[in-house]
């Protein structure tokens, strides 16, 4: 089971990493960044069913829900700023500022993941499974953010 | 040596990462920007068709 989750884990971990250092335009790094939280929520999707129907459950039906909710919302605001991103060509100061709130919203509810989802997991084990995958979101927004607000 | 030996078994796990990640930044290279953007379009259409469906199950809609 531990390994299970870590492989795939690891695999978005390592593939945002090594996105970091390649020399795709800007819009290209916040397309892949796009597709790399896409496939963070689907890992935390599959690592939050897996806990629930682990016998015993690591987690309880509650914590389930509350971390199903927040991952829609995440979902959501992805799908929202990709749906605006790729209605551009290329990115300038002007398509920027037009993301940045959407990419916000990203952010807010991430947090809101951990805050409202994650923290609240009493079983210390699952709570470390899911947490790891926050890492992988987060790392795939600071790209968007590199993008958006540095020279990136 | 002895260390390396000793760390094979828990290396040797992360071998399928690597190649599965090499495998995903290859296809993504292949791809321009809007087959990028597709592409997660469609793993995100998929999460919230799974996560309505874990709702369900919870009994929450």
């Amino acid at each position: 089971m531990r390994r299970r989750i870590a492989v795939p884990i690891g695999l978005v971990l390592l593939l945002v990493l090594l996105q970091v250092a390649c020399t795709d335009s800007q819009l290209t790094k916040a397309a892949k960044a796009s597709d790399d939280i896409a496939v963070s929520i689907s890992l935390a999707i599959d690592v939050k069913r897996s806990l629930a129907m682990s016998i015993p459950p690591l987690i309880t039906p509650e914590e389930e829900l509350a971390l199903t909710l927040a991952l829609q919302r995440v979902n959501t605001a992805t799908m929202l700023f990709k749906e605006k991103a790729m209605t551009f060509k290329t990115l300038d100061a002007n398509t920027k500022t037009a993301l940045l709130p959407l990419f916000q919203t990203i952010t807010a509810s991430v947090t809101e993941l951990n805050n409202q989802g994650i923290l609240g997991i009493k079983n210390q084990d699952a709570k470390a499974k899911v947490a790891l995958v926050l890492t992988s979101l987060s790392a795939a927004l600071a790209t968007i953010q590199s993008v958006l607000m540095g020279g990136a | 040596m002895a260390i390396l030996l000793a760390l094979l078994p828990q290396l040797i796990q992360f071998v399928p990462v690597f190649v599965a990640a090499i495998a995903h930044i290859k296809a993504q290279s292949g791809m321009t920007t809007d087959q990028i953007f597709a592409a997660a379009g469609l793993v995100l259409d998929a999460n919230n068709q799974k996560l309505v469906d874990d709702l369900k199950r919870l009994g929450y809609i």
